[in-house]
Formats: structure tokens, C-alpha cells, sequence
């Protein structure tokens, strides 16, 4: 054997990471391993069968019983095969009957129910232990991965037990009538012996055995791993097999037996504490800095006086409570009024608006109903010219003077929002809303004289044509517009 | 002579040229997780029984009340899974607690359609019964996967990182480089003896020491000390500029 020719790649895994390693060992050799079982526990299971032949309700009991006796098959291949060995028949049958007897008795007696017996089994097999060295072996290689050992005995037997039903409820309907039982018998008399054929339990007993066949060997290689990884994990395993072939490579040195191998865990420093020695060695270690107890004592300074604040707040809750809610109703109140404010500011925003905006953005019209009445069309003089047309006879031309001259002033001194398209009517609205009592109270007199002038053709009396003269507000205070 | 060691990584390559290693995950923590799943569904499946019985048959009748019933056990029965390994995590509560996500072979996240593919044939897998097939199937193909995920391209891998075992330590030795050139796998386990020593006993560390000592020509203890020199000679052939800050937890050499 070749240490260059291991052939499992070994690293610190998960537990059910290194039970899967064991899966893929076991895929890998499966038709050999079958081989193997052929060869070593066929005929086995031909003798229990032989011997239970009037009695095969049995035969999946001791089928399942004498378990630990197969396991060994699997293991012994698969712990050579991962050095590159893999041992042929005549190699495994010349073992088989020192594997089927070492130990055998603590194996099928009290060690048949162990929840790691598939996680036990390599140190108990392979490392040569007996008695009380190979408990304590165990106990130490538990610590890492015997949890875990345990989770793959139940996931493994539930699956056995669930593909034994799977593989009987798949090949029922192949059974013939003479060897199906009476189910209404079964359930309605209670009467298990005339009910269940003996064909339907030969059946059944076979379903185990091809069940077992399959799993088995997968339950034993991801037992093996797990105890694998647990040796990496404690005792670098897979340190000290990289040294070993490291130091093969370098010297060129011969090569090593299995047994070496797996035997030197037998010195292995948590066996070797285990020994004699190991109270003194115990209190030895103890010793060291690093297991002295350090205790840490805090020390907190407490006033001898009673602390006031407390007690005010203790002996008067309904105070504190008056004092909450009026804080809560200041701010209440102190948002309302933000809130207010904000509201007032945005709804009146166009009286805080600065005058060149709105300049900018209302155009006074310049012609309305038809008139021109920008400024420049105007004399400078409106009432004299109003005057001097009426003294010339031209109704029309002084009353249309006036009117033209009061809508200019109006949309561009008083910016009335007077559009391109108002009516007369609409004028005088606009007017009368702008609030200037005096001046909307002469344009209403003023438009209905106009009115009456430009399309009635009604004639103005003399004395109206003055008192609209004379009373004329459209003029800059303290001068003539 | 073997091909290729036996080993529960499973390298993906890309189609981009990338190799990408998955820790795919094996029957035995799967029908672990199933089973978590499955008390999971029939739970919520008796629950909501019971919470339909005591309210509905007033307000709907009791046939309406069977027939919501049982539709509802149906989603249960084809989603549950489809839905929680298509969500962000890629795992049922189940696969979750074992540590388990779906992943689709090429390492990327499962998409709807692939959830659905492999969730659906479940029924495939099961047959005859207690999933007979899909159990063997899983046991039989390299990276465990049964029918529904061979179909649908999908593997089951540990998502939780690998856990870390370095202990954070200050190794105090002199680098020094090895006399030999030493080959890749050489190199790493000395670094991963340097790493793990302070999870041994004094002996131990100094018992593997000996084993590589055609390399460092020196026995025991003194052994040791160069054996670690190199292994920090190969983490960085070069002294660092200043002194690292002092690190918690045991040191490697008692003084």
C-alpha cells in the first residue's frame, strides 16, 4: 500500500457533509461491495433462512438483529479501498471469519441498540482495542461527531424501514392470490394466523433483504467517514497523512501498513491522558495561568442622601401627569398656529407678491369693444378735447373721448381685470368689484350715457354732458394726467 | 488506479470556462429536512381542519366548508415546496434548518419554472411508495440528485459557509523557507497544521512535527518551531512592515 494512493479526499467537514463523503465512497465501489455481500452474507442469510423455514414471520427480525455482522464486510473493503487497495475474494473470505468474530457478542448483545454503532464500529474494528480502552476510545472520538452519529442511524433506519414499505407496496400486484392475505380477515377477526399466507411472509422477508442489501452499505461508508472527519478534526488526520507522504516523497522510504495507521491513534494525546496519571495530569493542567479564575468585583457608589428628583415625581404623579398634558397642548397649539399661518401665507400669497411680477404677468388689452385705448391714442387732455367735441355738436365723439379715457386709466393705473373680450356689462362689473366707490360709481353713470349714445343713439342732455365733465376722477392726485 | 478521489464537492464548469465547486447535499440530510417539512405541512393541514371546522359550517355549510378544505390541503400539497425554493432563500423551513438551499447546477438561484419542474415530479420520485425511486436514485447519481432534479437541472447544497476552525492565533517563529520545493498539496497541509495546531494537545503537535521531520532535519520541539516558520513563510515569504497587533487566544509555543 501506497499512502500516495489514498483515495478519499480528506478535510475538516461538516458532520453531514462527511456522511455524504461516505456516500459517494460507497457509489464509487458499489459492484464490488455487492460482490463482496454476495459472497460473505448471502450464504448467512441461507442459514437463518434454512433454520426459520417453518417460522418466516422471524426471518426480518434476525435478518435485522445480525446487522453488526454484516457491517463489518462493507467497512473492511471500504477502509482498504480508501488507501487504494481494495481487497478481492479471496482476500475478504480469508477474513471474513476474524471480522465476524471480533467481538461479536457485545456487538449483537448490548452494543446491537447503540445509536453510533455504524460510527463506533472502525474503532472498535480497525484500531484493535478491547474492553475498557476501546469504550473510552469511543467516548473520545464521540466528542466530535457522536451527535452526529446518532442523526444518521435514525435517518438511515427511517429510510430503510420506509423503502422496505415502498419496495412491498410497489410489487404487491405481482403477488400471486395464494400468497396475498385476507385483509378483511385481518382486520374484522383479528385472526392473523389462517389470514397471512406463508408465501406473503417469505415475501416480505425477501423485500427486507434486498432493502438491506442496498442500504447497508451506504449506513456503514457514511459511519466510517463520519469517524474519518472526527480524526481529522481531533488529531489532524488529514495533516499527519499529507506529513507521512511528504516525508515518503522526500526520503524515498517504504511503505506503510494500514494497520499502523489506523492503530496510532492509540497514542494519541487524549488517549494517553485517559491513563494513570491522568488526576496528576489533570491538576497539572489545571495549573497553568490560563484556567485560573479571575474574578471581577465592581464597586458602585451610592449617595447617602435620598434623591430628590425621584421623590417629587413619586409623591406627586398627577402633578407630572398636569404637567405632560399641558406640554402636549402647547405643542398642539404651537403647530396649529405654524400650520395656520402657512395656510393664510399661501391663500393670500398675491397681496405679498411684489408689483414688477404682476406687472409682468397681467396685459392690460389695448383695444376693447372695438376702441383703442392705449394712452397714445388719447389726447393729453381727455375732458377739454370731450368738451371742445361736444361744443362742436359731436355727441358721440365727446362721450366716446370720455369712455375710452376712464378704461385706460382704469386697467392700466387701477389694473381692473379687464379682458380683450369684456362687454360694456362686464366692464362695469370688474369696475364695481375693484372697490373704488367714487370711480365706479361715475363709470356705471358714464356707461349708461354711453350706452344709450353709441347704440340707441339717444342724445346726452347738456347738463349730464357737465356733471360728467366736472366730475371726472381720473386724474393724478396733485396734477393733470 | 483510481481517476479522481472520492470527495463531496462537485466542480460545475461554466459556460463561460469558470470551475465552480458545489457542496451538494446527500439522501440522508435531505430525507431529514423532508421530514421537518413534512410535519411542517400536516400541522398547518390539521390546523387550519380544525380552525375550518369550528368557524365555517355556520356561515357556508359543510359541504363548501370539505370542499375548501381540500383545495386548500392541494396547494399545500403541490406548492408549499414550489413556493418557499423559488422565494429569495431558495429553502423550505425544512431544508432551511439542516442548512440546506436548491440551487440550480450552474450555482445560481432556482427560477419558478425550475421549482415547479422538480417539486412536480415528486410524484415520479415517489413511486411505488416512500419515494423508492427518488431515494435510490439520489444514492446512484454523483451529485444526489433524483429524477425531479435531474430534469430540472437543480443540485441541493449546504448554503451555510464551511465553518471557520481557525482560532486566531500569533505564531512565534522564525520564517524560514523550506530546504525542498515542496508541491501544492505539501504546502497546504502545512498551512493547515499551522492553522489547526492550537486546536491540539502539546504532543500531538509536536507527534506530527516528527512525521515531517525529513523536511525540517530537526526532532521535537525544535522541530516544531521550524515547521511553523515555514508554514509562515508560505503564507508571506516577506516580513511585514511593522509589528501586527497582538492576537487573542492560546499561544502556540508554552515559554
Amino acid at each position: 500500500m501506497r499512502l500516495e494512493d489514498m483515495t478519499v479526499t480528506l478535510r475538516p467537514r461538516q458532520p453531514w457533509e462527511a456522511v455524504d463523503l461516505g456516500c459517494a465512497m460507497v457509489r464509487r465501489d458499489f459492484g464490488r461491495l455487492m460482490a463482496l455481500w454476495a459472497s460473505t452474507v448471502l450464504p448467512l442469510w441461507i442459514v437463518v433462512c434454512v433454520i426459520f423455514r417453518d417460522m418466516p414471520v422471524w426471518i426480518p427480525l434476525v435478518v435485522w438483529w445480525l446487522k453488526p455482522l454484516y457491517d463489518r464486510v462493507p467497512l473492511f473493503f471500504l477502509s482498504r479501498a480508501a488507501f487504494g487497495v481494495r481487497p478481492g475474494f479471496a482476500e475478504t473470505w480469508r477474513a471474513w471469519p476474524r471480522l465476524m468474530f471480533t467481538n461479536f457478542l457485545p456487538a449483537l448483545l448490548w452494543r446491537r441498540f447503540s445509536f453510533i454503532r455504524s460510527f463506533a464500529l472502525p474503532a472498535q474494528l480497525l484500531e484493535g482495542l478491547r474492553g475498557a480502552a476501546a469504550n473510552q476510545r469511543v467516548k473520545t472520538l464521540a466528542m466530535e461527531g457522536g451527535g452526529s452519529g446518532a442523526s444518521l442511524t435514525f435517518a438511515f433506519s427511517s429510510i430503510e424501514l420506509f423503502l422496505w414499505l415502498g419496495l412491498m407496496s410497489g410489487t404487491y400486484d405481482l403477488l400471486p392470490e395464494a400468497a396475498t392475505p385476507d385483509w378483511f380477515g385481518i382486520f374484522q377477526a383479528f385472526d392473523f394466523e389462517n389470514t397471512i399466507p406463508a408465501g406473503f411472509l417469505w415475501w416480505g422477508a425477501g423485500c427486507h433483504m434486498v432493502i438491506i442489501t442496498l442500504i447497508e452499505p451506504f449506513y456503514v461508508g457514511a459511519g466510517f467517514a463520519l469517524y474519518l472527519n472526527s480524526r481529522t478534526h481531533l488529531e489532524g488526520w488529514d495533516v499527519e497523512l499529507a506529513f507521512r507522504r511528504m516525508a515518503t516523497r522526500l526520503t524515498a522510504a517504504a511503505a506503510l501498513l494500514i494497520a499502523v495507521l489506523f492503530v496510532f491513534g492509540i497514542q494519541s494525546p487524549a488517549q494517553a491522558v485517559a491513563g494513570d496519571g491522568a488526576a496528576k495530569v489533570v491538576r497539572e493542567v489545571l495549573k497553568d495561568p490560563e484556567f485560573e479564575i479571575h474574578k471581577v468585583k465592581t464597586q458602585r457608589w451610592k449617595p447617602d442622601f435620598p434623591e430628590k428628583k425621584e421623590d417629587d415625581k413619586s409623591d406627586t404623579p398627577y402633578l407630572t401627569a398636569v404637567g405632560d398634558i399641558s406640554q402636549v397642548l402647547f405643542w398642539m397649539i404651537v403647530v396649529g398656529l405654524v400650520t395656520w399661518l402657512v395656510v393664510y401665507l399661501v391663500k393670500n400669497r398675491h397681496l405679498f407678491i411684489s408689483r414688477g411680477v404682476s406687472k409682468a404677468k397681467v396685459q392690460a388689452p389695448k383695444v376693447l369693444m372695438g376702441m383703442n385705448i392705449t394712452r397714445e391714442s388719447l389726447p393729453d387732455d381727455i375732458v377739454a378735447a370731450a368738451r371742445a367735441a361736444w361744443a362742436a355738436g359731436d355727441v358721440k365723439e365727446a362721450l366716446s373721448l370720455l369712455y375710452r379715457g376712464s378704461l385706460s386709466w382704469l386697467v392700466t393705473r387701477r389694473r381692473v381685470p379687464i379682458t380683450d373680450s369684456d362687454t360694456e356689462e362686464d366692464c362695469l362689473m370688474h369696475v364695481v368689484g375693484a372697490g373704488q366707490q367714487v370711480e365706479a360709481d361715475y363709470f356705471r353713470h358714464l356707461t349708461g350715457a354711453w350706452v344709450q349714445v353709441a347704440y340707441a343713439c339717444l342724445p346726452t342732455s347738456d347738463a349730464e354732458m357737465n356733471v360728467l365733465c366736472d366730475q371726472w376722477p381720473f386724474v393724478e392726485k396733485g396734477g393733470a394726467a | 488506479m483510481l481517476a479522481a478521489r472520492a470527495d463531496t464537492l462537485q466542480s460545475v464548469e461554466l459556460a463561460d470556462g469558470v470551475e465552480i465547486q458545489l457542496r451538494v447535499a446527500g439522501p440522508a440530510v435531505r430525507s431529514m429536512a423532508y421530514t421537518i417539512d413534512l410535519l411542517i405541512r400536516v400541522g398547518i393541514d390539521i390546523g387550519s381542519a380544525l380552525l375550518a371546522y369550528w368557524f365555517l359550517p355556520g356561515m357556508i355549510g359543510e359541504e363548501m366548508t370539505n370542499g375548501l378544505l381540500l383545495l386548500f390541503i392541494f396547494f399545500m400539497e403541490w406548492f408549499y415546496n414550489v413556493l418557499f425554493e423559488a422565494g429569495p432563500r431558495g429553502a423550505t423551513p425544512g431544508q432551511k434548518s439542516m442548512g440546506l438551499r436548491v440551487m440550480s447546477v450552474t450555482g445560481g438561484p432556482v427560477t419558478l419554472a425550475q421549482a415547479v419542474m422538480r417539486n412536480f415530479l415528486r410524484v415520479v420520485d415517489f413511486m411505488p411508495a416512500f419515494y423508492l425511486t427518488g431515494i435510490v436514485c439520489m444514492l446512484f447519481t454523483k451529485r444526489f440528485q433524483r429524477l425531479g432534479d435531474l430534469v430540472a437541472n437543480t443540485v441541493v447544497t449546504y448554503a451555510d459557509p464551511p465553518p471557520a476552525i481557525t482560532p486566531n492565533v500569533e505564531v512565534r517563529a522564525p520564517r524560514r523557507a523550506p530546504p525542498q520545493v515542496l508541491t501544492r498539496e505539501e504546502q497546504s497541509a502545512l498551512l493547515q497544521f499551522m492553522e489547526r495546531a492550537p486546536l491540539w494537545a502539546d504532543e500531538r503537535r509536536i507527534e506530527l512535527a516528527t512525521l515531517a521531520e525529513p523536511l525540517t532535519q530537526a526532532p521535537g520541539m525544535e522541530g516544531l518551531r521550524r515547521l511553523c516558520g515555514m508554514a509562515l513563510w508560505l503564507q508571506e515569504p516577506e516580513e511585514k512592515r511593522g509589528t501586527p497587533p497582538p492576537v487573542k487566544g492560546a499561544p502556540l509555543f508554552r515559554s
